[in-house]
């Protein structure tokens, strides 16, 4: 009995703790077959999976944007490079695909309005928002652990107020950036235009006026939600309404 | 004579009833004047407009005492699209008599859904004067009845109503495959230009096209809006290429007729890499992007969970409250170490006087001179540090002792001091432990008088 109970928890734990992992990975190599192969949509469908599973992670976003780019399809490719970014934002390769798909795209780059926004692209641009978390994280450390120096051993406290106030003021700093990241993708979270052509609209309706068109590609914000339609503001702050089904939010 | 006096009365009730009525009158008359110096009225030019035709809303101010900085609060014009156009006109007019400056402020409307609208008041504030408090006067609401545009619509025809013009321009006739072709169109119209999407593209043409400026003008009472795009052509194939008119669907409501302006088509004449206008398909495959080989999906891309943040954002709270908690516990202990040494200096002092024996002795004058000072450091609670006579009035005073005691502490260590420096002088009439330990003793309970 008791061998027998051995045995089961040897198994048990030579199991892997998440079967999905070994499906995941799986596709994954079928997905990137598919790819080498040239059959991109099998690929795309496989890497989909692969997402759709739950995996969140960079190299699959990444195979993922390549597999759509490859299928002509700006707009899903563009979203899975951002998510990719938002991972691996100093990944030149990453960045390199990203350009080639802003070049490709019909609507022209519009630079962000807004000294905060264009601070907190600027930072996406080099640091993901678990390496601002981290950042923030070390600082508020060195902070507080200076404060306690601080009270603890009066000799040193010229040093530790150097420490604490250093300490705080990058603390300040990077809390700074990761709030504005928090605050400005959660009020207005950024989306991609995933179908050919949208017309985006005076209201939430097909019967408004159309005010302009926007294409495969185009990054855009969402602003609200009303039923099967968002209100979308683009980075030179025009706005209008589109059908959610439209874009894909980042 | 009954009857004289009631003629009287009769003449006096006329006459109070006759005061009455021009009272009442005159109260009348000032009324209609304070409303009738200032009022306001909104209408529009077309009450039944098409959905997307321009419509002007004019508001007019009716001044006749010359109001000083009026403020317009307009609609918020509801199921239109809007551009202010501002004061159009300042005009004087007689009505009923009576001089009015008359200003009239515009705004170009669209309707953007068909049906029955009603534009909401819009207003005026009048600021406080010394005569009149802050007041405000709101206009009529109107009513317009927007019509959908007719059966029969053009293909691609995407809602622009009014009368449109268009101009375009090539940066360029000539051009090798693959480079870029610019092409400025302009859209004028009276309709509303400003939201209107860009014109239709011919088909089998790599293009993108760029919403440029947008910019009005106030011409015969309408606003004339005129934008610009920049479609950039890349054409593919080398030789003569004819790019189709570009064109622009609309709906003229005058006319009530759609119609359409467009370019003429235009020739480029496009060259292949070495110059030479030969027929030639480009080369328009796409890059092979290579895939990245993916390391461990068992592991998270993110450096840091948001559970993981959480704690070890409060973590160094934590130990900082531990720090503060530890130095907290440390100071009470201390202090509690303090009182009891402070309850308990004289008890230990007069012990510690009563084993010394002083006789003729230096060596007792020193004892004795070190439990005074290890009392008076005892009873401060602070170090004991072989402090002098100088440095225990010193302390004494810093530390606010009563004036009492510090003259007996003061007798008492030259009582001391004497025995220690002069010990052969036998006048000294508080030479002995008890004597001190009475000293000693005053001088604690005139501490304790403090």
């Amino acid at each position: 009995m008791k061998s027998l109970l051995i045995v089961l928890i040897t198994i048990a734990l030579l199991q892997p703790l998440d079967p999905s992992v070994n499906d995941a990975a799986m596709l994954a190599q079928q997905a990137e077959l598919a790819y080498t192969e040239g059959d991109f949509q099998l690929s795309v469908n496989k890497y989909q999976q692969v997402v759709d599973a739950g995996v969140w992670n960079a190299e699959i976003f990444f195979n993922l944007g390549n597999a759509y780019y490859q299928t002509h399809d700006l707009g899903r490719a563009l979203v899975n490079y951002r998510r990719a970014e938002q991972l691996i934002p100093r990944d030149d390769e990453l960045r390199l695909n990203i350009a080639r798909v802003r070049a490709q795209r019909i609507d022209p780059p519009v630079a962000e309005v807004g000294i905060l926004v264009q601070i907190a692209q600027w930072t996406t641009d080099w640091f993901s928002n678990s390496e601002i978390g981290l950042l923030t994280l070390m600082t508020w450390w060195l902070g507080c652990g200076f404060f306690v120096v601080y009270r603890l051993v009066p000799k040193s406290r010229t040093v530790s107020n150097w420490g604490s106030a250093i300490g705080g003021v990058l603390f300040v700093l990077f809390s700074s950036v990761a709030g504005m990241r928090i605050i400005i993708e959660y009020a207005h979270p950024s989306a991609i235009v995933i179908v050919e052509t949208v017309s985006v609209m005076t209201g939430p309706d097909a019967q408004y006026i159309e005010i302009f068109e926007l294409h495969a590609g185009g990054e855009i914000r969402v602003v609200q939600k009303r039923n099967d339609w968002v209100r979308i503001q683009l980075p030179d702050l025009r706005e209008g309404w589109v059908e959610a089904q439209e874009i894909e939010v980042i | 004579m009954i009857g004289k006096q009631d003629s009287i009365r009769n003449v006096f009730r006329l006459w109070l009833a006759i005061s009455l009525l021009v009272l009442v009158g005159a109260t009348l008359t000032y009324a209609q004047d304070v409303q009738g110096d200032v009022y306001v009225v909104a209408s529009v030019d077309n009450l039944s407009p098409y959905v997307g035709q321009q419509i002007i809303y004019s508001f007019r101010l009716y001044d006749a005492i010359g109001l000083t900085n009026p403020l317009y609060q307009p609609s918020d014009f509801e199921g239109f699209w809007r551009v202010d156009i501002g004061v159009v006109s300042q005009t004087s007019e007689d009505i009923n008599g009576r001089q009015y400056t008359v200003t009239t402020i515009a705004t170009a409307l669209y309707a953007t859904q068909p049906g029955e609208q009603s534009i909401q008041p819009s207003s005026v504030v009048l600021p406080e004067t010394v005569f009149r408090s802050k007041t405000s006067l709101t206009a009529n609401s109107v009513l317009v009845q927007v019509q959908s545009l007719p059966e029969g619509q053009p293909p691609g025809f995407n809602g622009a109503v009014g009368q449109f013009t268009m101009n375009a321009t090539l940066d360029r006739q000539s051009v090798s495959v693959g480079q870029p072709v610019t092409m400025s169109l302009t859209v004028n119209g009276t309709g509303n230009v400003e939201q209107l999407p860009p014109p239709i593209v011919p088909e089998g043409w790599r293009l993108t096209v760029n919403t440029g400026g947008y910019s009005s003008d106030l011409q015969n009472g309408l606003i004339v809006g005129s934008r610009d795009y920049q479609i950039v052509l890349f054409p593919a194939n080398s030789g003569v290429q004819e790019l189709p008119p570009i064109t622009l669907n609309y709906f003229d409501p005058s006319a009530m007729a759609f119609r359409s302006v467009g370019t003429s088509p235009i020739e480029i004449d496009v060259l292949d890499s070495s110059g030479n206008s030969v027929e030639q398909p480009a080369d328009t495959s796409e890059a092979f992007l290579k895939l990245k080989p993916i390391r461990d999906l068992n592991g998270s891309s993110t450096v840091l969970s948001i559970s993981a943040f959480i704690l070890l954002f409060f973590l160094p709270i934590l130990g900082v409250g531990a720090a503060i908690g530890w130095q907290w516990t440390r100071k009470k202990r201390r202090d509690v170490q303090d009182r009891l040494r402070q309850q308990q200096a004289l008890r230990v002092a007069l012990t510690q006087i009563k084993r010394v024996e002083l006789s003729d002795s230096r060596l007792g004058y020193e004892q004795m001179s070190h439990i005074l000072q290890k009392y008076v450091a005892d009873k401060l609670a602070v170090e004991f540090d072989n402090q002098n006579r100088v440095d225990i009035l010193s302390l004494l005073t810093s530390y606010e002792a009563s004036k009492s005691a510090i003259v007996k502490m003061n007798l008492l260590i030259q009582v001391i001091d004497e025995g220690l420096f002069a010990p052969t002088f036998k006048n000294n009439s508080l030479s002995s432990p008890d004597d001190i330990s009475r000293l000693l003793t005053d001088v604690d309970n005139a501490w304790m008088q403090k």
